[in-house]
């Protein structure tokens, strides 16, 4: 019996499954599955020629591209069975429907959410590693740092908190990402002697 | 004479000093633990510094409290906020965040923290009863054997944490193995998988994928979501019944004993020890039990807690009786030895007659510490994690991004976290499980170098040679067999019934 190729494969509500980490999971329909399997086909097959093309400096046995190419070679195995799986659900329907149209993709709240979310996550990242700088302040015996891991954390959770908490009052946003990352940089760089990112 | 080192070295651990650097070390560690994307090895690996200024036995004594403590501390997180603090606290969070969303994360904290504590007893008890036994059953353990056993742990964790259909953790685990190959490979130095960047030769460390594919994930899966789900602020029973214990005893033991053997071998690990022995604890459930896995069971708790905390027992054997490290950070324990000039190995004892004692009643206190310290920190730690998503995943982030620049101070492993968690929201998505996938990236090398190596010492030798020689690697095989072949026709069966 085929299932459509928009239901979800999973029955979570069946008391008596086994869900593991699929608890927490989206539902998943075929035609997901499909372009999973499609993709990761295309990874093995990639991971087989790289591991085919390594040199082998001494024997075949001990050759350092054996077990990566069993590996290419069994994920396409598995690719070919999720595949067929997938097909065997329904998901070759409509397959390319609704494909690279951008704009609906981004009609549902969330995904737009998500986007902004790992832009932000992005700019922050590159921003600690491009920008990196270190103010020094002696203060007495003890020496007071500010580098652009605390700039950059403060400016990202600021602006993560101001659009994602449900209090967005921008001093509230300020005050609890300057005192969170004040506090950890402290714990790390003084307590532990640790070394930060962004020079710090 | 044996007696009397042992009631000498007793003295030096039970004073007030020791005693308050062994809480320091227990309470750093479980805090660590706790903090998401910061794991046991980091841990191990960045507060080695903090004990070089002190004494040898100062030193070990709050070493193996950070040990102690951090292995535990994986569990809150776990949990609290389904991110765990360490890869071997994933069985924990497969079946304690469930609970925790039903507003038994105090109970079931409680429930990882007794069955740690018992956990650690069984692989104290075991290192000092059996060193001779153990040993000899993990020195049988060789390159073969080794390889069988990463493609296990791998196998399992596949089938144990992607629910009804084990394929795509088989997948998952497989694209973590690839993961794992990338770098110079460790006996010619051949670059794989480089595309001709030299900051990849170095290889791909576990830590910043972990992270990204937990820590970040979660953040991108949790807080675009219009009304995130909410952990119950109150706290409820959080030391578990005598009853409830007692009737998780013999699952305790047989993950106890499962934790030790696996931390006797070197390289292994709490992470195949904990999968192993939540996936032997299902298999041996009774019916009404097994329904309950997957979706909160106090029993799997027990299971993976017991044997990821008896590891830290077994690691040490190895460690101290061999100088070759049961895992990573058994590997910083040896260091901070080494750093006191203590030649550790089977000379321990004649160059330093009585330190072996010493690590047994430093261990010892540092459970006793563990567990008076851990169910104190429970009620502050759901009380904490239990502050709206919106406002603690963001605060998360800058954590995440200390935890996977610190290890190696390389802001490379910053973009590997972030690519890995962009690699994990599409996987989740997708309906991939993530837990074989970090299994497979630490079990790779291991299991690429043992194969090689066994593939060499095989060359000029019969199947039937290494069939038999090898008896541990044939049963093994079996084992590894018997695993894939449940995987697909066992579920298979299961859901025929299903359907019926």
């Amino acid at each position: 019996m085929s299932r459509d190729n928009d239901q979800p494969e999973s029955d979570s509500g069946d008391a008596a499954s086994f869900v593991g980490e699929e608890e927490v999971a989206e539902p998943v329909t075929a035609r997901q599955n499909l372009i999973a399997a499609v993709v990761i086909g295309a990874i093995a097959v990639l991971a087989m020629i790289l591991a085919a093309r390594l040199e082998i400096p001494g024997r075949l046995v001990a050759a350092p591209g054996l077990l990566p190419f069993v590996v290419g070679f069994s994920l396409l195995l598995m690719a070919v069975a999720l595949g067929v799986l997938a097909v065997r659900d329904g998901g070759a329907r409509n397959l390319f429907d609704g494909l690279g149209n951008a704009s609906d993709w981004l009609r549902d709240v969330e995904r737009r959410r998500t986007v902004l979310l790992l832009g932000i996550i992005i700019a922050y990242v590159v921003l600690v590693d491009m920008v990196p700088f270190e103010w020094r302040m002696p203060l007495g015996v003890f020496e007071f740092r500010f580098s652009g891991y605390e700039l950059f954390s403060t400016a990202a959770l600021t602006l993560i908190l101001w659009i994602f908490w449900r209090r967005p009052v921008f001093p509230h946003c300020l005050g609890v990402s300057f005192a969170m990352v004040m506090a950890l940089a402290a714990v790390f760089r003084y307590g532990f002697r640790i070394l930060l990112p962004g020079l710090g | 004479m044996i007696w009397e080192q042992i009631v000498e070295q007793a003295f030096l651990a039970f004073t007030p000093y020791m005693l308050v650097i062994c809480l320091l070390g227990t309470t750093l560690g479980i805090l660590w633990g706790a903090m998401p994307g910061l794991s046991t090895t980091m841990a191990m690996a960045l507060l080695i510094g903090l004990s070089a200024g002190m004494g040898q036995n100062v030193a070990i004594m709050f070493m193996l409290g950070v040990y102690t403590g951090s292995v535990f501390g994986g569990a809150i997180s776990a949990v609290l906020i389904n991110i765990p603090g360490t890869p071997d606290a994933v069985p924990t969070m497969i079946e304690g965040h469930p609970l925790a969303k039903r507003g038994e994360g105090g109970l079931a904290l409680g429930t990882a923290i007794a069955s740690s504590f018992l956990g650690n007893w069984v692989g104290i008890v075991l290192l000092i009863t059996f060193i001779p036994a153990l040993l000899a059953l993990a020195l049988k353990f060789r390159s073969w054997e080794m390889f069988l056993l990463s493609i296990w742990g791998i196998a399992i964790c596949g089938s144990m944490s992607s629910g009804e259909r084990p394929l795509k953790g088989w997948i998952s685990g497989w694209i973590g193995l690839l993961i794992a190959f990338v770098g110079l490979d460790r006996i010619d130095a051949v670059p794989r998988f480089t595309f001709g960047v030299w900051i990849l030769e170095d290889g791909i460390s576990y830590i910043p994928i972990l992270i990204g594919l937990f820590g970040l994930t979660e953040i991108l899966r949790v807080l675009p979501q219009k009304s995130p789900y909410a952990i119950p602020t109150e706290v409820g029973r959080v030391v578990p019944p005598m009853a409830t214990l007692w009737k998780y005893s013999r699952s305790a033991i047989r993950s106890g004993l499962i934790g030790t053997v696996i931390g006797a071998i070197p390289g292994a690990g709490a992470n195949v020890a904990s999968f192993l022995a939540y996936d032997v604890g299902r298999r041996r459930a009774k019916p009404e039990e097994r329904k309950k896995w997957g979706k909160g069971s106090y029993e799997a708790i027990v299971c993976a807690e017991v044997a990821n905390n008896a590891n830290v027992g077994g690691s040490m054997l190895p460690t101290l009786t061999l100088g070759i490290p049961g895992n990573a950070a058994a590997a910083a324990i040896l260091a901070a030895l080494e750093m006191k000039n203590v030649v550790v190995g089977p000379t321990i004892q004649t160059h330093n007659p009585g330190l072996i004692y010493f690590i047994y009643i430093a261990l010892i206190i540092a459970n006793f510490l563990m567990y008076g310290m851990a169910i104190a920190l429970v009620r502050p730690c759901v009380k904490l994690f239990s502050l709206p998503r919106t406002l603690l995943m963001p605060l998360i982030i800058p954590i995440c991004v200390i935890g996977a620049f610190a290890v190696s101070l390389n802001y490379f492993d910053v973009y590997v976290m972030l690519a890995a968690g962009m690699v994990g929201y599409v996987m989740r998505k997708y309906g991939f499980p993530l837990a074989p996938m970090v299994l497979a990236v630490i079990l790779g090398p291991l299991a690429d170098e043992n194969l090689r190596r066994a593939l060499i010492i095989f060359e000029d030798k019969s199947v039937g040679y290494v069939l038999t020689e090898h008896w541990i690697g044939s049963i093994l095989i079996v084992v590894v067999l018997y695993t894939f072949y449940d995987g697909i026709f066992g579920r298979t069966r299961g859901n025929a019934k299903k359907t019926v």
